[in-house]
Order: C-alpha cells, then sequence, then structure tokens
C-alpha cells in the first residue's frame, strides 16, 4: 500500500532579510492511511513548517513531498489549490472560521467550493456533520457566539465534510484548555477510527501526544 | 454556485466591515449625487438652449459651404467683423436634396453681413426735414425750420472758441467761423428765400460737418427669407410696424439693438440711469459713477433743444420752469438744470420728460417706415448703398436684455442681402462685359474691373464722408444695384440664386445628429460642396457653451474619480491588510484566487450600488428641487441659454444610468489592485495567524 504521505530529504529555507533561516533540514517522513498522527516539537522545531508542506501550502526547498503516491512539486497553484479542497481538512490553531458566516454556513463552505453536491446533498452532508461533532444546536450560531471548544468542532466538521484523505491539524488544543482540548482530540481520534481518515496533529502538549498512534519528535528541523 | 457563496459572504462582509464601507459608500455616494445632478442640469441647459437657439435662429441644423474660410456663426460673435463662411451658389439645387431627405421639415435661407446705416445728427435731420418742406412748398414750416438751423448755429459759436485751442488748422477754422457768422447774420434769411435749394445745398456741405454726432450705426444683417423665417422661428416676435410679405423689400430691427443705438442719447441715457436706480439699487447720490452720468448727460441738452420747434421750445419753457421750482435763465439753461436729476426727482423728471418734451423731438433717429439708406462693402471690396424700407421692429422672445449683443441681428429679406452682397445678376455681369469693353479691351477680370472703376478696392469710398461722395459713388455702380431699386422683387427669387448659409428645421428636435447624417448624405450624394452642422456649432461662441461646460465638468468629475479612486483604493488596500488570515484561511481550504478577486470586487460592487442608489435618489430630489423652484438665469446672456428667466431642470434614467454605471465603474476599477493583493496571500498565513 501506498503511503498517504511521503516526505523525501525535505529541506526548506525562508529569506528573513539578507539571511536565510533553514527551518527543515532535510526531513523524509511516511505516513499510512489511517494513521492517527502526531508531530511532536518545541516551538520554533518546524512542525507548522512540515504540515505547511504535507498540506500543499508551500512548496519545500529541495526534497519531494507525494500525497498518495502523487508528486505535487510539479503541480501549478490551482492545481494544488484543487488538492486541498478535495483531499486535504485542515484544523487550525486559531479555529479560522469565517465569521460573517453561521455554523452550518462554515460547514458548508469547501462543499460550495468543491461545487458538485447538489443543494440537497450538501444539506444532509452539513447536517450530518454538524450532529456528529455534537453542534446540532447551535446551527445558526456565528462563530463569534461560540466557545473555543465549540468553534473548534466547526473547524473539524469543516475540515471532514468532503471526506478528505487526510486532515492536518497544526497545535488544534493549543489556544484550548487542557479538557476541551483533549476532547477535541478524543472527537478526532473518534473520526479517525470511524472513518479511517489520516490525521496528522502537531502538538508541544505531551498529554495530548498520548492520544496519538505515532509520535513523530522533530527538533531544530531534523527528526529526532 | 460558488457566486451564490461570494455573494452571501460579500454581503456578510459589507456588514461586517461597516465602517470602511461607510467611508467608501459616502464618497461613492457623494460622487454619484453630483455626476447624476450635474448630468441632468447640463442636459436640461442643452435642451433649454436648444429650444431658445433652435427656434430663435439657427433651425436643428445650419448648412453652408464646405471651403468657408471661418466657421459659420449664426448667432454673431463679439466682434465686428464678418466671418467669410463662403457661399450656396444655387438654393434651388439644395432645396431639392432637402426635399429628399426625410427627416427635414423645412429649408430656410439666409445669408450673414453688416452694413451701415448713417443716423445722421441734428442738422442733417433739420436740413433734411427743410428741403423737404422746401419742395412741398411750406414756407411756414420752412421758416420754423430755418430758425431752428441757425440757433443749432449759434449755438455752435462758442464752440469753436473751445476747437481754436486744441486745432492747429487755422484756415479751416477761419472757414467754420465764416460758416457760422453767414448763416446766423441777420441777411441770411434774405439769401435763402432768394434761392432756397441752392442755400440748402451749400448749408449740407459747409455747416452739417460742423455738428460732430452724426452717428454711424452698425446692422449686423442675417437675410432670409423673411416670411419662412418668421413663421419657423417661434421665438420671432414682432414688435412694430409690418414683416414684409415675399417680393417686398425690408428691414426689422431688434428692439433692444433700437432702443441702444438709434434713442436720442439723452433719453436712452436718462432711461438707463433710470434702470441702473430703479432695477440694480444704485443710488445717483452727489459724487460716483452714476452721478458723472447724470452730469454728463445734463450737458448733453442741445440734442433736446435743437429739435425743438421754437414755438414749442416756448411752449415748453414755462413748464419746465415750473417743474424745476421757478429759476431763472432761457430754455438752455433750464434744460441743462432739468437734466441734472437727483435721487429725489428721478422719476418725477423721467415722467415729465416722456411726457411733455420727448413727444416734441425726434426720440429715435430713424422710424418705421423710414427708408433707411444701408452701406455695405460687397464681397469683392466696393462700397455699395441701397435704400431698404425700416419694416419693424421685433423681439426675439426671451432675448430681450439690457445688455446689448443678445438680439442683435437685423433681419432683411433675402434678396436685399444678396444686393449688399454684391453678387452680380447676369443684366449686370453683361454690364460689366460693356464697361470692360470700354476701357479699351484691357484683359481685366469683374473685381478689376472695379478695382478700375473705383480707384482700388475700398480705398477711396470708404474716406467718403458726405452724401455728395456716396451720391457719386451711386452714380457710378452697376444699374440696379444702387439707391434707387425698387421696393419689391420678384418672390421666386427667394426660392433659387445665393444663400451663405440655409436654416434646416427638423421634423423631429429630438433627433438632430440622425437629421444631420442623412442630410449630409444626401448633400454629398448629389456632390454640393456644403457641409451640415448642428446648431451647436452653428451657434457659434454661445452654442460651444455647453460644451465648454460639458468637458469642465467631465474633468472635475475625473479628478474627483481619481481621487475617490485613490481613496478607495487605500482603504481596500488596508482593509485587505487585515482580512489576511480570513483571505488565507479560504485559500488553505481550497478557494481559488479568481475567487478571492470575485468576493472583494463584489463586495465593493454592493457598496457602490447602494451608494448609486442613494446619491441618485438624493440627486433625484435635488433636481426635483430645483425643477420646483428654477435656477435663476441672472444675467441676460444665461436667459438666452435658459430660454428664459429660469431653468427648469429635470432629470431622466439617461443621467442616472450614467452615474450608477461610472460609479460602479470606477469602484471596480478602484478594488482591481487590493484585489491582486488579496489574491497573492498564500494560504500559509492561515496557519501562522494568531487570534
Ligand atoms: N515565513 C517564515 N519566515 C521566516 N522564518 C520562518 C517562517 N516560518 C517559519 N520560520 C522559522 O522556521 C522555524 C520553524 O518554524 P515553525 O515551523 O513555525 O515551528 P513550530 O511550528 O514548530 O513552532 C522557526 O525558526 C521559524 O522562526
Ligand atoms: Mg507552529
Amino acid at each position: 500500500m501506498k503511503p498517504a504521505v511521503s516526505l523525501q530529504k525535505v529541506v526548506k529555507d525562508y529569506p528573513l532579510g539578507k539571511v536565510t533561516v533553514r527551518a527543515l533540514h532535510g526531513v523524509s517522513l511516511d505516513i499510512q492511511p489511517g494513521e492517527f498522527t502526531a508531530i511532536a516539537g518545541p516551538s520554533g522545531s518546524g512542525k507548522t513548517t512540515i504540515l505547511n508542506m504535507i498540506g500543499c501550502m508551500d512548496v519545500p526547498s529541495s526534497g519531494s513531498v507525494a500525497l498518495d503516491g502523487t508528486e505535487t512539486s510539479q503541480l501549478s497553484d490551482a492545481q494544488l489549490t484543487r488538492l486541498r479542497l478535495d483531499r486535504i481538512g485542515f484544523i487550525f490553531q486559531s479555529f479560522n472560521l469565517i465569521n460573517v458566516l453561521d455554523v452550518r454556513q462554515n460547514v458548508e463552505f469547501p462543499l460550495l467550493l468543491q461545487g458538485k453536491h447538489s443543494a440537497r446533498e450538501r444539506a444532509e452532508r452539513v447536517s450530518r456533520m454538524v450532529e456528529r461533532v455534537g453542534l446540532a444546536k447551535h446551527a445558526k450560531q456565528r462563530p463569534n457566539e461560540l466557545s473555543g471548544g465549540q468553534r473548534q468542532r466547526v473547524a473539524i466538521a469543516r475540515a471532514l465534510v468532503t471526506n478528505p484523505a487526510i486532515v492536518l491539524a497544526d497545535e488544534p488544543t493549543a489556544n484550548l484548555d487542557s479538557h476541551t482540548g483533549h476532547e477535541i482530540i478524543e472527537l478526532m481520534r473518534e473520526m479517525n477510527e470511524k472513518d479511517h481518515t489520516t490525521f496528522i496533529f502537531s502538538t508541544h502538549d505531551p498529554r495530548v501526544m498520548e492520544c496519538a498512534h505515532r509520535v513523530v519528535k522533530v527538533a531544530d528541523g531534523v527528526l529526532a | 454556485m460558488s457566486l451564490a457563496l461570494a455573494l452571501r459572504l460579500a454581503l456578510g462582509n459589507v456588514r461586517a466591515y461597516a465602517v470602511k464601507n461607510l467611508i467608501v459608500g459616502s464618497i461613492l455616494a457623494f460622487g454619484t449625487l453630483f455626476v447624476v445632478t450635474g448630468a441632468a442640469l447640463l442636459n436640461s441647459l442643452d435642451r433649454a438652449m436648444q429650444a431658445s437657439v433652435t427656434n430663435a435662429i439657427t433651425g436643428e441644423l445650419q448648412v453652408y459651404a464646405k471651403d468657408a474660410r471661418d466657421p459659420l456663426s449664426v448667432m454673431g460673435d463679439m466682434g465686428m467683423t464678418v466671418a467669410d463662411i463662403g457661399e450656396i451658389e444655387d438654393l434651388a439645387e439644395l432645396r431639392d436634396v432637402a426635399a429628399s431627405v426625410a427627416e427635414v421639415a423645412e429649408v430656410i435661407p439666409m445669408g450673414i453681413g453688416q452694413s451701415t446705416v448713417f443716423g445722421g445728427n441734428d442738422i442733417d435731420i433739420v436740413l433734411g426735414e427743410l428741403r423737404g418742406a422746401v419742395n412741398a412748398g411750406d414756407t411756414a414750416k420752412a421758416a420754423a425750420l430755418l430758425d431752428r438751423a441757425r440757433r443749432i448755429a449759434s449755438d455752435l459759436a462758442p464752440e469753436m472758441d473751445n476747437i481754436e485751442e486744441l486745432t492747429s488748422d487755422t484756415a479751416k477754422l477761419a472757414d467754420d467761423r465764416a460758416t457760422l457768422a453767414r448763416v446766423t447774420s441777420d441777411t441770411f434769411s434774405g439769401e435763402f428765400a432768394a434761392s432756397p435749394i441752392p442755400t440748402i445745398d451749400w448749408m449740407d456741405s459747409h455747416l452739417a460737418p460742423l455738428a460732430t454726432d452724426g452717428k454711424m450705426i452698425y446692422l449686423r444683417l442675417v437675410g432670409a427669407d423673411l416670411d419662412a423665417f418668421t413663421r419657423s422661428f417661434t421665438k420671432f416676435e414682432l414688435v412694430e410696424g409690418a414683416i414684409p410679405m415675399r417680393g417686398e423689400r425690408g428691414l426689422l430691427i431688434p428692439e433692444s439693438y433700437y432702443q441702444l443705438w438709434m434713442k436720442n442719447t439723452v433719453a436712452r441715457e436718462l432711461d438707463q440711469i433710470r434702470d441702473e436706480v430703479r432695477l440694480d439699487g444704485e443710488t445717483i447720490g452727489i459724487t460716483g459713477v452714476l452721478f458723472d452720468r447724470v452730469q454728463r448727460n445734463s450737458r448733453q441738452y442741445r440734442r433736446i433743444l435743437y429739435q425743438l420747434d421754437p414755438a414749442v421750445a416756448d411752449a415748453l419753457e414755462p413748464k419746465i420752469r415750473a417743474q424745476l421750482g421757478g429759476i431763472e435763465g432761457d430754455m438752455a439753461t433750464l434744460l441743462k438744470a432739468f437734466l441734472a436729476v437727483t435721487d429725489e426727482n428721478l422719476e418725477s423728471r423721467y415722467a415729465f420728460f416722456y411726457k411733455e418734451i420727448a413727444p416734441n423731438i425726434r426720440l429715435y433717429d430713424i422710424k418705421v417706415g423710414d427708408m433707411l439708406p444701408l452701406r455695405a462693402f460687397t464681397k469683392s471690396g466696393y462700397l455699395k448703398s441701397l435704400n431698404v424700407r425700416f419694416a419693424g421692429i421685433y423681439r426675439t422672445k426671451g432675448y430681450a436684455g439690457r445688455e446689448m449683443m443678445t438680439d442683435a441681428n437685423t433681419l432683411i429679406d433675402l434678396v436685399s442681402f444678396r444686393d449688399l452682397y454684391g453678387k452680380m445678376t447676369d443684366s449686370q455681369r453683361a454690364e460689366l462685359a460693356d464697361i470692360k469693353a470700354s476701357v479699351g479691351g484691357r484683359d481685366v477680370g469683374a473685381e478689376n474691373v472695379e478695382d478700375a472703376l473705383f480707384g482700388g478696392g475700398s480705398g477711396i469710398e470708404s474716406t467718403v464722408t458726405s452724401g455728395d461722395g456716396f451720391a457719386a459713388i451711386d452714380a457710378l455702380s452697376f444699374g440696379a444695384i444702387d439707391a434707387r431699386v425698387s421696393d419689391t422683387y420678384p418672390p421666386e427669387q427667394l426660392d433659387s440664386g445665393l444663400a451663405l448659409n440655409v436654416a434646416i428645421r427638423l421634423r423631429d428636435p429630438s433627433r438632430v445628429p440622425e437629421g444631420q447624417a442623412a442630410l449630409q448624405a444626401a448633400i454629398d450624394k448629389a456632390g454640393l460642396p456644403l457641409q451640415v452642422v448642428e446648431w451647436r456649432t452653428a451657434a457659434g461662441m454661445i452654442g460651444q457653451l455647453v460644451s465648454v461646460v460639458q468637458v469642465v465638468m467631465a474633468i472635475a468629475v475625473g479628478v474627483m474619480f481619481l481621487v475617490s479612486m485613490v481613496i478607495i483604493n487605500n482603504a481596500l488596500v488596508m482593509a485587505t491588510m487585515e482580512r489576511t488570515a480570513e483571505i488565507g484561511t479560504m485559500r488553505a481550504v481550497g478557494a481559488r484566487k479568481s475567487f478571492v478577486v470575485a468576493l472583494l470586487v463584489l463586495e465593493t460592487l454592493l457598496v457602490a450600488i447602494a451608494a448609486a442608489l442613494v446619491g441618485s435618489a438624493g440627486a433625484a430630489a435635488l433636481v426635483g428641487w430645483l425643477g420646483g423652484v428654477g435656477i435663476p438665469a441672472g444675467i441676460d446672456m444665461f436667459s438666452i441659454l435658459f430660454g428664459g428667466p429660469f431653468l427648469y431642470p429635470s432629470i431622466g434614467f439617461a443621467e442616472v444610468g450614467l452615474g450608477v454605471g461610472l460609479v460602479c465603474a470606477v469602484s471596480v476599477l478602484a478594488t482591481l489592485y487590493p484585489a491582486i493583493l488579496a489574491a497573492g496571500v498564500p494560504p500559509v498565513v492561515a496557519l501562522q495567524s494568531k487570534e
């Protein structure tokens, strides 16, 4: 079976004024489909950069990134955008919901961008997802009317509504208290177990790491 | 699908960024208000002007020679020179072509030129009447007129002393003094009785030139088929006299021009002083401009005195004395004092003047019914003279004003115009050929013959000042084209032959460009070397006004929108900077760049449409209000443009459409840069954002 994600000797340099900062020093990593993987490391170690590479949001300075065996370095911006829309779900540290849309509309957002589902199908999927994350009662509320935990549930629903192959979550619990954070991780694992969706999340919290099947440790841009 | 999403997002964002959108919206609403109101006012002005100008003189279209050296300016420009607008060789051809164009309703042939008419001085007039009385054998009247002439002469004597100080021509001064001495001597009446006509001739040549106030009045002539002109131009209004019929020669002088140039100058000055006081709220006081005018007018008392019949003067004297509170002095002193009006007595003196004095003087230099000796330089430069009857006084409705120039076209029948213009008829051409032969078969063209006859162009004739000189020219000029032409002409001459320009009335005045195109096409097809211009162009300076205002306004709108665009652009760039997290998230989740651009453009477009609606509503209210109360013209020039003392503007869909369209275009343009900036926001910022 092909790995869901395969990084080969990925190097990432960021220009910073006149110098360049090397955020990743040749990272190689395979993640199998259905894995529930934590990328752990201290702040500034390169976790977010790794997720960016996997999520096709940025291109490596050298090395290769393949999703499901498909090399992504040759793809155009439009193709990468489509790839993110169809294959990847994102959960962010700061939730990143669209404030002018209510819960249902936020969840529906990627489906509308995909533009391949009928209104009924969209409505069914959205309802199911909203229910699964336990927000049926809050469906009509705006993000700013919700708690942090509730917002992250909306983000999870939005990430999963398109049935992506991979869900990426960058420190999804960092802005939550430990109890709520734990609930969120539990919810993610529940989804992972039911749908066999590949989950990759970053964290520097040891208690969150405990929930992962596999923990990949990063320090100063290299895997430990 | 994603457009509906973008719309939903845009609607939300417009509300979410209310402050920014309120600022942008206010700017756009103000812009719309300005553009829509401005366009409505300009269009209303244009319509009012079209009605005013086309119904006064231009018609919707004017046709004139393609090879004209100057542009046609029917309304007249400030200058005194007459533009060279070429010729339309044969009206008949043009009439045929015009008849084939469905849009054309009427063809009114015209010509534009100028001439002078000699107003004459007081002595001229007295001598003219004297000659008439002698010829009629009215000895009593002749005696009274001779008496007047002699009084004028005795009044001129002291002026000779003034002249003595100024002139070095002592020989002429001695002659002039001798002239006055002879006229005022006790024996003169006897000399006159012995040989009246030679004595009058002598006075014509010796006494008349001494009175310097004879005046040459310029007339801006518009030759036309007067029947068609006065019927078709609805602004024409006859004030006095009658419109010459087809086949009848005649002149129609505009009322304001008649008042200004042909009225007794003392009376006119009195009118104007009263107008300044009554209409402009000025005061005469005891110093200042108006006071000086009153004093100057008072010194001109002779212009009244010389015109009074001695018997009438005697009857008037006690009345004026009573009016002045019984002061001492002769008639000259009385008149002088009478004319020195003050703020207190202006109204009573004015009323007295018109009741008692005016009926006894020649209030106007020329009167309806007079034969006017017109003088004009022909095309080839020689002086032509023609007597035409002063048939009436007219006004152009809405044009009458206190300032000159607004209604200054003297209308003349086209045939007389042609005579003055100097186009030769066949018989004249034949006569010219005879003259040519008699000069000895020298190979000379028509113009050269004129030069040979008259000593080279306009040279000598223009220096001739006495009536004798004109008579000499008349004697030399070609048969029919002199002062002694018949009062009538064959009416069909109006249908063919020469014109300088032609006014065209269209069936549908709202379709001027279509009419212009159709007529020009027909003219070109017929091979006539003529051009068709619309009334705006043909009207001259006045017609350009709307275009000028349009350009000024376009520049103002351009500048305003440029500034708006910069402001909106900045506001949107700033807003975009604040929204990178949101944009980055959308990009990360899978929104394409084009979606982001569409979203931002849609947002401003929504604001723009709302603003345009508000601005248009405001403009509609403003223009509606102005349409109710009217915009006062203020000065005469604007009354003409407005077609009356007020402009009542109106607003229509065209103006609103223009405003809304412009505002939307501007706002979309202003959004392009920020939108491109937004599309460039990389998806990674979504992961970097902190809440
Ligand atoms: N856009 C960037 N420009 C410059 N340096 C960056 C940028 N993004 C990340 N870095 C640097 O790369 C390193 C790794 O950062 P990051 O992947 O965000 O770490 P983590 O997510 O583990 O905190 C850090 O030293 C950080 O300063
Ligand atoms: Mg990070």
